[in-house]
């Protein structure tokens, strides 16, 4: 990996390397197989800029792959590395995502800046009273348990198996199949199972040096990174900083709305331009705006490439939105609940900018059971002296259910069929990442079929005998997958039940399946698993069926936070001490899951609010590449943290069910913060509000 | 890498006497292991001072307690001895890192280690502990904990040396307290901590305080210390206590980008200093 920031590799001295016995090959620039790609791609009309090499030879951030060891053993490919002398030609490195807008792009051949712009209504008001805030949100690790990790091999003789526990193996598959011009059918990517992701391991980051390295030598290669590795090397939530200014009347409606954000994407384009204008497409999914403008400007700087990073921009878009509604409350003296509840949107609104309608959209609900169980008007005029100083806040936020409406298409497939022992396999091309994904859907299937769900088994994505999915990405999974195995297992019912009907010689009407067993019109038992063997012999038939599913619908999940934080005053630290989560999930599926979903969430929350941040000096040196350094919330530091869920069923999802898993982190640093503003009557908007910022407001 | 483990003292010194100028000593290996894991292309040839009976011991003699090196940061929060004699080093070893880190991370590794952020050093200083180093050849000496780090990451001890000990002075009446802040409440590197010894019954001993990583070594706060002694005679401005505290800082650091929060921060565990003080003596 480079050490430095900016700059080109001018030699390369293996020679020492070379003579660590177990070791097999060193790979240097001159292995890369000179085709650019861009690791998020995943369809070929995709135009993110191809920008990133295998192993480049002009390195644009501390961490970027300039080669790499093959040994026997991993002790030897590292004390390889550490041997090995790369002499540099060093830039000046861009740092500043600010300054970045107009320095020289340092990616040859590529803009320096990327702009979009969402746009609707008839523009700003000329005699509207208007607020302006400025916020910037940092620059984040994932802070999955598992660092990345992924190996490959020679199959079949010409088949690559690349076994990854990643979120896409469809992007991992075009990747490799444009680097490498194999037949697409002869690269096998295997999800395996996973320590984690949150989006980290969404875009195609080891897979291609590792099956470089195995196409080269036709060995199986395992390649995977430490701490310090996975943090530097790997992806980021993007820093962003974003201007917005609100237009409204006296009595605090909203009129227009603009939004101008600079987005810090790192080194490489990756999918950073597709989380730039994700924040723009959230803007007008939570209050009712007539007008809004969003402008995002992407930009590039020698720091860690961003990438998808749970919420996919929702979490910096909301953080920015809800503390500006905050200080502009305050600041225009309105009720900071009254001021939203005027304006939020309403079950069955449109979103102005033509994406597809917010369906049953529970905000209001949310909001008001939130207030009313946080006893908010009673903790929000605490009397606040001495050292350590109270208060509390609160956000909204949505986020949305899968791909529809976007320039991504969303599908899948899945295969479904009982077997001899009345056991059920679905085969289904999904990503578990840990967060209960194969559990819901056999929890789905086993309802509709009814029998216990450890009767039902859930494949994993396989590029080679799994049915077509996106990937585990854009919190679809529940609300699109979950659809698709719904109606799937509806399918395959009514085709049991003609089947037996064909053998028994039944009426349809007359068979129930009830909890694993067949009964018949007469009282008859039998077991699914016998009933499969009789269809077997009797029919020449498998219990089984295939279904292709695409959603219509593409509706809003929503929610809000309530933050309660005490302030040292002297020391500057922050505690959240009490907390409450209310989220519109339509129908929870799984509980207990869920509410494991949201306690994440706002660990990732508040860590984005008052601790985590990635930072490089001037020369683009990471300064807190361990976790010793940068500091994620542990438990000492979390607060309680109550549920409350919104049940009131999403047309479109399983049994009403819509999604959870990225909702849950979006509001809660703006939460955090407005509790910290409110305890000690700053505006603070620059997170996170580590402690020297905070002494700072406070004592100039 | 080469690693041996003696079991007694005279296998150690053997060890040491043999082959001194390669060896690296390791006991909990919390900073060690990390360095040895940075640098793979280094030849490392570890002593393991852990299987040392006489190492670990913790007793309490001639008026002193006696810490033995591979003591961990454990041992040192649930001693009843460390507890009851030397109260600062005591909650400034339940303050280290996590539960995982306080079972391996040893007070002779800490010291060894010669870290400007360590908890325990400035714990050990208020309480004029010293550290025993003895040599291959079995020479001791004796050296305060205040002069023992002499530099970013460097110490007294050469070559051949190892720490023994830890000797904390018991005295009648004496009380100690230590506090530190760090990014968050626990698993944290102190960004500033404070120790204090004091005797709340006896109003013309001796108050010691240190201020620890502001400095290779803790930082001794003069002017505050007659400040607290004020506050135990019966008089004393909290203040001008902690007007004290942040000048120390001040001065030690100069023109630091830290200073700016530090100078702040301090006053915040003065703070709670002065308010526990108070509270004994009430």
């Amino acid at each position: 990996m480079s050490s430095v920031a900016n700059g080109k590799v001018l030699s390369i001295d293996s020679s020492k390397a070379l003579k660590v016995p177990g070791v097999i090959k060193i790979y240097t620039p001159e292995d890369d197989p000179g085709i650019s790609f861009n690791s998020a791609v995943f369809l070929p009309d995709q135009t993110d800029r191809r920008d990133e090499r295998v192993f480049t030879d002009r390195p644009i951030f501390v961490g970027d792959a300039i080669g790499a060891v093959l040994a026997e053993t991993d002790q030897a490919a590292r004390k390889a590395v550490a041997l090995i002398k790369v002499e540099y030609e060093e830039y000046e490195p861009v740092i500043d995502p600010v300054k970045a807008l107009s320095a020289q792009s340092f990616r040859e051949g590529h803009p320096q800046v990327i702009e979009g712009k969402i746009s609707y209504g008839e523009g700003a008001p000329k005699d509207a009273i208007s607020f302006e805030t400025t916020v910037a949100t940092p620059k984040i690790h994932h802070g999955a348990m598992e660092n990345h990790v992924c190996q490959s091999y020679m199959d079949y003789g010409d088949v690559l198996v690349v076994e990854s526990p990643c979120q896409m193996i469809f992007t991992v598959r075009y990747a490799l199949s444009v680097l490498f011009k194999k037949p697409v059918n002869r690269i096998r990517v295997v999800k395996a199972p996973m320590g984690g992701t949150f989006g980290g391991k969404q875009e195609a980051v080891l897979e291609p040096a590792c099956a470089l390295m195995t196409l080269d030598t036709g060995r199986p290669v395992r390649l995977s990174m430490d701490r310090r590795e996975c943090i530097i090397g790997t992806r980021t939530r993007a820093a962003s900083v974003g201007k917005v200014t609100t237009f409204l009347d006296d009595q605090g409606y909203f009129l227009h709305r603009d939004i101008d954000v600079i987005s810090d994407v790192g080194a490489y384009a990756t999918g950073g331009h597709r989380v730039t204008m994700a924040m723009g497409k959230k803007a007008s999914r939570l209050y009712r705006i007539p007008s809004q403008t969003f402008k995002g400007h992407t930009t590039f700087t020698n720091t860690t490439p961003n990438g998808a990073c749970r919420g996919y921009g929702s979490p910096q878009i909301h953080t920015m939105t809800e503390i500006h509604i905050d200080l502009l409350a305050r600041h225009l003296n309105f009720d900071p609940v009254d001021i939203r509840m005027k304006n939020l949107v309403y079950p069955g609104d449109l979103d102005p900018t033509g994406a597809p309608p917010l369906g049953n959209a529970r905000i209001r609900d949310c909001l008001a059971i939130g207030v009313e169980s946080f006893r908010w008007y009673d903790r929000v005029n605490m009397v606040n002296n001495g050292r350590y100083r109270k208060g509390v806040g609160l956000a909204c936020c949505t986020h949305g259910n899968g791909y529809y409406g976007s320039p991504y298409p969303d599908f899948l497939s899945m295969a479904m069929r009982f077997c001899e022992d009345g056991s059920i396999l679905v085969n289904a091309g999904l990503h578990e990442l840990g967060n209960g994904t194969t559990t819901t859907i056999g929890q789905i299937v086993a309802e509709v079929l009814d029998l216990s769900p450890d009767m039902i088994h859930v494949t994993e994505a396989d590029s080679q005998t799994a049915p077509s999915d996106v990937g585990c990405v854009a919190s679809r999974v529940t609300y699109v997958c979950g659809a698709c195995a719904l109606e799937l297992a509806e399918k395959l019912k009514a085709r049991f039940i003609s089947q037996i009907s064909q053998v028994l010689d039944e009426p349809r009407e007359k068979i129930l399946l009830r909890d694993g067993t067949v009964i018949t019109r007469s009282g008859e038992a039998f077991s699914y698993g016998d009933m499969v063997c009789r269809i077997a012999k009797t029919l020449r038939q498998e219990v089984g069926d295939y279904l292709h599913y695409a959603p219509d619908k593409n509706p809003a999940s929503f929610g809000v936070h309530l933050a309660e934080v005490e302030v040292d005053t002297m020391t500057g630290l922050v505690r959240v001490t009490d907390f409450m989560a209310v989220h519109d999930v339509g129908k929870a599926i799984n509980p207990k899951l869920l509410n494991g979903q949201i306690y994440g969430g706002v660990q990732m929350g508040i860590g984005m609010a008052i601790s985590e941040e990635l930072t490089y000096d001037r020369k683009g040196q990471p300064k807190n590449s361990s976790l010793s350094r940068y500091h994620m919330i542990n438990a000492p530091d979390m607060p309680p943290v109550e549920v409350i869920l919104v049940e009131e069923n999403e047309p479109g999802g399983p049994f009403g069910a819509k999604s959870i898993g990225e909702i849950c982190t979006v509001p809660t640093s703006a939460a955090v913060i407005n509790a910290v503003n409110r305890a000690l009557g700053t505006s603070l908007t620059d997170l996170p509000l580590v402690p020297e910022r905070i002494i700072k407001a406070l004592r100039g | 890498m080469r690693a041996c483990r003696p079991s007694s003292l005279d296998e150690l010194r053997s060890v040491l006497g043999s082959d001194g100028e390669a060896l690296k000593l390791i006991a909990g290996g919390t900073d060690l292991v990390i360095e040895v894991r940075a640098h793979p292309e280094r030849e490392y040839s570890l002593v393991d001072l852990t299987s040392i009976p006489e190492l670990s011991l913790i007793s309490v003699e001639a008026r002193q307690l006696c810490v033995g090196a591979t003591s961990t940061h454990r041992d040192m929060e649930t001693s009843p001895s460390v507890i009851k004699h030397a109260t600062a080093i005591s909650m400034a070893a339940s303050s280290v890192g996590s539960t995982q880190i306080r079972n391996r991370g040893t007070v002779g590794g800490n010291l060894a280690h010669g870290s400007a952020a360590a908890d325990t050093i400035p714990a050990m200083a208020c309480l004029e502990a010293e550290a025993v180093v003895e040599s291959c050849t079995g020479n001791q000496t004796v050296h305060s904990i205040e002069n023992f780090i002499t530099g970013r990451n460097s110490t007294v001890l050469e070559k051949g040396q190892f720490i023994s000990s830890i000797k904390i002075p018991i005295r009648e009446g004496r009380l100690s307290w230590f506090a530190k802040v760090g990014s968050r409440r626990a698993v944290t590197i102190s960004k500033i901590n404070l120790a204090a010894s004091f005797y709340p019954d006896i109003p013309n001993k001796p108050v010691k305080i240190y201020i620890g990583a502001i400095a290779s070594s803790p930082t001794r706060a003069s002017k505050a210390e007659e400040e607290l002694s004020r506050l135990i005679s019966g008089s004393g401005c909290k203040d001008s206590f902690l007007r004290a505290l942040s000048d120390t800082v001040a001065d030690t650091i100069p023109g630091r980008s830290s200073l700016p929060y530090k100078r702040e921060a301090i006053k915040g565990l003065g703070d709670q200093l002065w308010d526990h003080v108070k509270e004994v003596l009430r």
